[in-house]
């Protein structure tokens, strides 16, 4: 059945096929007029098929191509037909098993089940109507032609369909599979209500879908493979930070987990970049965590404290896969577990949830709220009246401290650095101009012309590490090195719950690579990098965070004090003896 | 014979329209790039000539008038100034020579000490000669239009000597000049980092011209170099002008990349051809305050309030401390050696025009 050979006719052919359809219709009208009762018992069945229609329809064109025609017949026909497409189906898929042998096994085995199925809920109905079709056995011969055609139109169908299924991408593939997933488990359900024949359905099913996902992981590990030898190729300096930026992270979600929907929402926002900053992050990592323990159903004969702990193991599996996590949802997640491990083995349940939400809205409050009022008191002070206030990218707390202190009438221009890659300034910029502060915007490579002109730098951290060095956004570290180089101070604010135990020396040991199409220039559709993915040769490197060292840095505003960076440590053993975190 | 310096020559009628072509030419963008530039700056010096007086007073206030009306209708062209420049160090030298054909001068730099003590030939006043100096000048003006052709193979040319193999060099914008520096190190299997500029579809496709041609090349946002150049092992840039002390006049983000160069200690290579070369000591890139249209920055649209100020300059200036190498069409010179190479290129008394 190669469709290749399929001549421009087939149209005809098919017309050919529906009016014999329509010819066999007709005579079964005929038929059934004779016998009112069975009009009757026929339109039921018929109210029957339709109702399982639309579970077929569900799936993917394939199947159509392959059900859905005969199964337009059906509605307005008798068990003949039925029985008919049986015949049809079962000689298809003796086609297709002599043409199995191509590449196409996938996609054909999953119609095979999709007949399967169907044929089970099928069955269910004949047994129930089997005496009505042994009254219309005289039409059988009308039945053989109609089998005949219908076959020849299936074939013809699945053939032209198949050659846009090669076509057709991965994606478009994998979506496919799933959905085909879905209406096998709502056929499964569909046929285990009707007990006719549920012990002899179920095995086929059963057997069916561990076979199918055997297959899509094979070709899934084969792809990754692929992918894994051409980084090699390409990326040697950062190899050890490159995982495959994945546009769409609804793939990645598991479907049927037990991880709470907050968890899940989180896990997208995360991903697709909704959720981005370190304290938006850290602020929706503890919401999540709150609700995860508010819905939490202790599992019986479990201990609080593992049970939730288990739970909030697997749920961070998944949110870590999303995006790494940054230094305050670390911390955040380290405060969360100290809890948990302090609560006594025989809690109540009840009680258990309760101080876990009050000790997570108390840290959002003490660490995160009043901790940034005390940061912006404290950078407020240090500005004056004719300032100008250079920052770079977005901040949540920057824009805090300047907002709050325009507020409290002081007279000081922001200048506003951004890069092209990343909207965080113009966002930032946004920001700050709907509050009436007067704003300059320049690109990084004005940094050193406008440098002159300015009195402070305020920058915003994404982390600040042991040796005192600041994770921040990439371009942080230029901009701290154009002020030094002008003797300009440089204060990095920054909550201390971004303090974190680890020691950077340069960016490479520790970042993330942004989406390489960023890069790209957005108003040019013929961008000379568009192809970059098939040129071995040719990579855009976006890098996320930058490390700036500590020599760059005049002081670090945090809301203990305002610090040299080396005093980190000071601080994250202030806290280990405080919070015990 | 009235001494060739204080010479004020008004510009004929028919100076001015050629001139003036020249000028409208470059702005519409009919003469782009430098090397297109100097080349028709030369065809321009060769018509004033030919037009001119023949006598080298009046041929150096003809073309000093010239490079003055050019200077003040494009203050950012600097390759025409120069050029003319040279052709003017050209008439003076050889003037010199044909006055010392009547008084034959005594010889300065015979011993190290004469050198050190001697006053200088050419900064003594020299008369005018009233020979004919058209046909030398001529001459001059054809060396100058080879070395103008030899330029790019001969600073290419010493790619060989600088790079070696598996180093990792950085570039910031778009150059055709550096492109060929980087091209001819394929076999060496090094690998470019190409930091965007401003004009980021040049520097794109700059990137995608190298790694074509074999060189395996990586695109970063000019923001992420001081991250990535831990790992460089050279910077080659060109430079929009290598000034008397060293300092160089680049575009607009330069300094972050060169700042970053010297705060990893990695050498800069700047390549300067010598028409690049300019006679000045500026020391803030507010001097040339020059911003290019905010556009390429921010989008209007973007722009949500009226009082945001987007500023983009075009240029960026870079201290000679940042810069460890300058190679020209004549070899490598140090940043403190640039003001000898002016001198040897041009004569003082046309540093100021």
């Amino acid at each position: 059945m190669s469709s290749n050979e399929i001549p421009p006719k087939s149209r005809d052919e098919i017309k050919a096929a529906r009016q014999a359809k329509k010819a066999a219709k007709l005579k079964v009208n005929n038929k059934t007029t004779e016998n009112p009762q069975l009009t009757k018992e026929i339109e039921n069945l018929n109210e029957n098929n339709i109702n399982s229609k639309p579970k077929v329809e569900s799936t993917d064109e394939v199947d159509k191509s392959v059900v859905i025609n005969p199964n337009a017949v059906d509605i307005s026909t008798s068990r003949e037909q039925i029985k008919a497409d049986r015949a049809a189906k079962k000689s298809a898929k003796q086609l297709k098993k002599k043409g199995a042998a191509d590449g196409e096994s996938n996609v054909q085995s999953s119609v095979k089940k999709e007949l399967k199925e169907d044929d089970s809920v099928k069955q269910n109905e004949d047994m129930t109507v089997k005496d009505v079709v042994e009254t219309l056995k005289n039409i059988v011969s009308v039945a053989k032609e109609v089998n005949e055609i219908t076959t020849k139109v299936s074939a013809l169908d699945l053939g032209g369909k198949k050659q846009e299924e090669t076509g057709k991408s991965k994606a478009e593939l994998r979506a496919e599979r799933r959905a085909k997933q879905e209406a096998q488990r709502a056929a499964k359900q569909a046929a285990e209500k009707k007990v006719v024949k549920p012990k002899l359905e179920a095995p086929t099913v059963n057997v069916d879908v561990p076979k199918k996902e055997e297959k899509v992981i094979k070709s899934k590990t084969l792809e990754k493979s692929k992918t894994k030898l051409q980084l090699a190729q390409r990326f040697n300096w950062f190899q050890h930070l490159y995982t495959e930026f994945d546009k769409n992270p609804l793939k990645k979600i598991p479907i049927n987990s037990n991880l709470h929907p907050a968890i899940v929402k989180l896990g997208v926002q995360l991903s697709s970049r909704v959720v981005k900053g370190s304290n938006a992050r850290c602020i929706a990592l503890l919401d999540a965590l709150n609700k995860m323990v508010r819905d939490y159903v202790l599992p019986a004969k479990t201990e609080f404290s593992r049970g939730l702990e288990s739970h909030l193991a697997s749920s961070l599996e998944f949110l870590w896969t999303t995006r790494e996590p940054c230094a305050s949802q670390i911390n955040a997640v380290k405060f969360f577990r100290h809890h948990l491990a302090q609560l006594p083995n025989n809690v109540d349940e009840f009680d258990a949830k309760k101080t876990l939400q009050e000790e997570i809205d108390r840290y959002i409050r003490e660490q995160i709220e009043m901790a940034g009022e005390a940061i912006s008191i404290a950078v407020r002070n240090k500005i004056s009246n004719g300032d100008t206030i250079l920052t770079y990218g977005c901040s949540s707390l920057i824009e805090q401290i300047l907002c709050e202190a325009w507020e409290a009438g002081l007279q000081f221009r922001t200048l506003v650095v951004g890069s092209r890659v990343s909207p965080d300034a113009a966002e930032m910029l946004r920001r700050l101009c709907a509050r009436g502060l007067p704003c300059t915007y320049v690109d990084f490579t004005a940094v050193n012309y406008v440098m002159k002109t300015v009195s402070k730098v305020v920058l915003g951290a994404g982390a600040l590490l042991a040796n005192g060095a600041v994770v921040s956004a990439a371009g942080t570290a230029g901009v701290a090195l154009a002020a030094r180089a002008r003797n300009r101070p440089v204060l990095v604010a920054c909550h201390t719950h971004k303090f974190i135990d680890s020691l950077y020396t340069d960016a490479f040991m520790h970042n993330q690579i942004g989406d390489p199409d960023d890069l790209l220039e957005k108003s040019d559709d013929n961008s000379p990098l568009k192809d970059w993915r098939s040129n071995l040769n040719l990579t855009p490197l976006n890098l996320t965070y930058d490390v700036t060292p500590p020599c760059l840095i005049t002081a670090v505003v945090t809301e203990l004090a305002i610090l040299p960076c080396t005093s980190a440590p000071v601080v994250l053993r202030f806290k280990l003896s405080e919070y015990g975190v | 014979m009235a001494p060739l310096e204080s010479l004020d020559i008004e510009l004929s009628e028919k100076h001015i329209e050629t001139v003036g072509k020249f000028v409208a030419d470059i702005r519409n963008n009919k003469l782009s790039g430098s090397e297109q530039i100097a080349e028709a700056t030369l065809t321009l010096v060769e018509k004033i000539i030919s037009e001119s007086n023949a006598t080298a007073r009046e041929l150096c206030g003809v073309l000093r008038a010239a490079a003055r009306r050019i200077s003040s209708s494009l203050p950012l062209e600097l390759v025409a100034i120069n050029m003319i420049r040279r052709v003017l160090r050209a008439i003076r030298d050889e003037n010199r020579a044909s006055v010392d054909q009547f008084q034959s001068g005594e010889g300065v730099g015979e011993s190290l000490q004469g050198l050190v003590l001697a006053t200088p030939a050419r900064h003594s006043i020299v008369p005018s000669t009233d020979q004919d100096l058209r046909e030398p000048i001529r001459d001059h003006i054809a060396e100058l239009r080879t070395e103008l052709e030899t330029m790019r193979s001969s600073i290419t040319s010493q790619a060989r000597e600088h790079v070696r193999a598996d180093e990792v060099l950085l570039t910031f914008g778009a150059s055709a000049l550096v492109e060929r520096f980087l091209r001819p190190t394929q076999n060496r299997n090094c690998k470019v980092v190409v930091a965007e500029g401003t004009d980021v579809g040049e520097s794109h496709a700059m990137a995608r011209r190298l790694s074509n041609s074999g060189v395996s090349v990586t695109v970063i946002n000019s923001s992420c170099v001081f991250a990535v150049m831990s790992r460089v092992n050279k910077v080659v840039v060109e430079v929009q002008a290598a000034m008397g002390g060293g300092a160089v006049l680049g575009d607009a983000g330069l300094h972050s990349v060169t700042l970053a160069a010297k705060y990893y200690k990695i050498p800069v290579v700047a390549l300067a051809p010598l028409y690049r070369m300019l006679p000045h000591h500026l020391y803030d890139p507010q001097n040339f305050g020059s911003l290019s249209s905010p556009l390429q920055t921010m989008e209007y649209a973007d722009c949500g309030s009226d009082s945001l100020q987007v500023l983009a300059p075009k240029f960026d200036f870079v201290p000679p401390d940042h810069i460890t190498l300058f190679i020209t069409n004549q070899g490598g010179s140090c940043p403190s050696y640039i003001y000898r190479l002016l001198s040897e290129i041009y004569d003082p008394k046309d540093y100021q025009i």
